[in-house]
């Protein structure tokens, strides 16, 4: 049962120690294809079973009350837990000074070349995003003041 | 949104292939996801593992930044519950299938190998429900409820697939917090899931 989760920490572990040798963009876009293959097995799974096929408006409904009453309760909790959850200045966010682009983790969107991929179940970790916006790294980092007032 | 689309086709054509017949028998007898599953785990820990952001943002991190994704994760939990009321499930079922919070692809994964293609299937449909409903209403509810309870809506899909709308309607500031939140949900997804399916 627990093989999965001792597997996921163990890799953990190991693309840690393995960080100089491995790269995380082929990494996540080898995660890709597998889930591809994963989903399409659950498919079969639930095609190969023709009660369950019988059933799925019913799993519908389900589905869709229990996202709706999960999305409904997130709202009303972080409403209540985070009125006072406020954002670093717009502009750049990174907490470190580091010039080097490629090493900066400075979080930065521009709407104008949106790096974050909105491709299939890139969950993991995108090279681009490394690559900050060069402009954005000139401006002041302030997340850590405003997070302190 | 295209990523999800993908998916549902993926999905769709199993369904199909299985339905007229195409897949061998010994595939619908062995099941192979759980070999599946284990491979994904060891590129998902990996990937996980090299990513020089993880630790950039662990050092980063404020206590107050965390309270979202502990708010998203007791509001769903709250919300599921209360679900699972008026639902044939279970609560713990319930509980499994909101601990995917939009990671559909992890959770319904893990669900099926641990609670069978049904729950699996329910898993899947109300994760990816959630995701598009996160990227339709994202800007209704900055308006009226504010920004962190609409990077609370998008659960673990708020660093990729919902990050887009959220920059653009709660503006370029949330984008930190926005991904915060979703690692912080992300890597909570295969321990909740796991605990609630072994409940």
């Amino acid at each position: 049962m627990f093989i999965a989760l001792g597997l996921l920490f163990l890799s953990m572990l190991a693309g840690f120690a393995l960080r100089r040798w491995l790269d995380a963009a082929r990494l996540s876009r080898m995660v890709t294809p597998v889930v591809m293959l994963l989903l399409f097995s659950l498919g079969v799974a639930v095609g190969g079973n023709n009660t369950l096929m019988a059933d799925l408006p019913r799993l519908g409904n389900a589905a869709l009350i229990l996202a709706l009453s999960g999305l409904a309760g997130s709202l009303l909790a972080v409403r209540l837990l985070c009125r006072n959850l406020r954002p670093a200045k717009a502009g750049a966010l990174s907490n470190t000074a580091d010039a080097d682009t490629n090493t900066c983790a400075t979080v930065g969107v521009s709407t104008q070349n949106p790096i974050f991929p909105t491709g299939p179940l890139s969950h993991k970790s995108d090279p681009t995003f490394h690559k900050g916006d060069p402009a954005l790294h000139k401006s002041e980092p302030t997340f850590h003041k405003d997070e302190r007032a | 949104m295209k990523g999800s689309l993908v998916i549902i086709a993926f999905f769709l054509a199993g369904v199909a292939a299985a339905q007229l017949g195409l897949i061998p028998e010994y595939l619908l007898e062995h099941d192979m996801t759980l070999y599946e599953l284990y491979l994904l785990m060891l590129l998902v820990g990996l990937s996980i593992g090299c990513d020089r952001r993880l630790g950039e943002i662990l050092r980063s991190l404020r206590p107050n930044v965390l309270l979202l994704p502990l708010g998203t994760t007791i509001g769903t939990f709250a919300g599921v519950a209360l679900a699972s009321l008026v639902l044939t499930y279970s609560l713990s079922d319930c509980l499994a299938v909101g601990a995917g919070f939009a990671y559909y692809s992890l959770s319904s994964i893990f669900i099926t190998q641990y609670k069978g293609p049904e729950l699996g299937t329910v898993a899947l449909m109300s994760n990816i429900m959630r995701e598009i409903v996160t990227l339709l209403c994202v800007p209704l509810v900055v308006r009226f409820v504010g920004a962190p309870a609409a990077i609370s809506c998008g659960g673990a899909s708020t660093m990729d697939t919902t990050l887009p709308v959220i920059a653009r309607y709660a503006g370029r500031e949330w984008v930190f917090i926005a991904i915060v939140h979703a690692m912080v949900l992300d890597f909570s997804v295969p321990f909740w899931v796991i605990f609630f399916c072994t409940l």
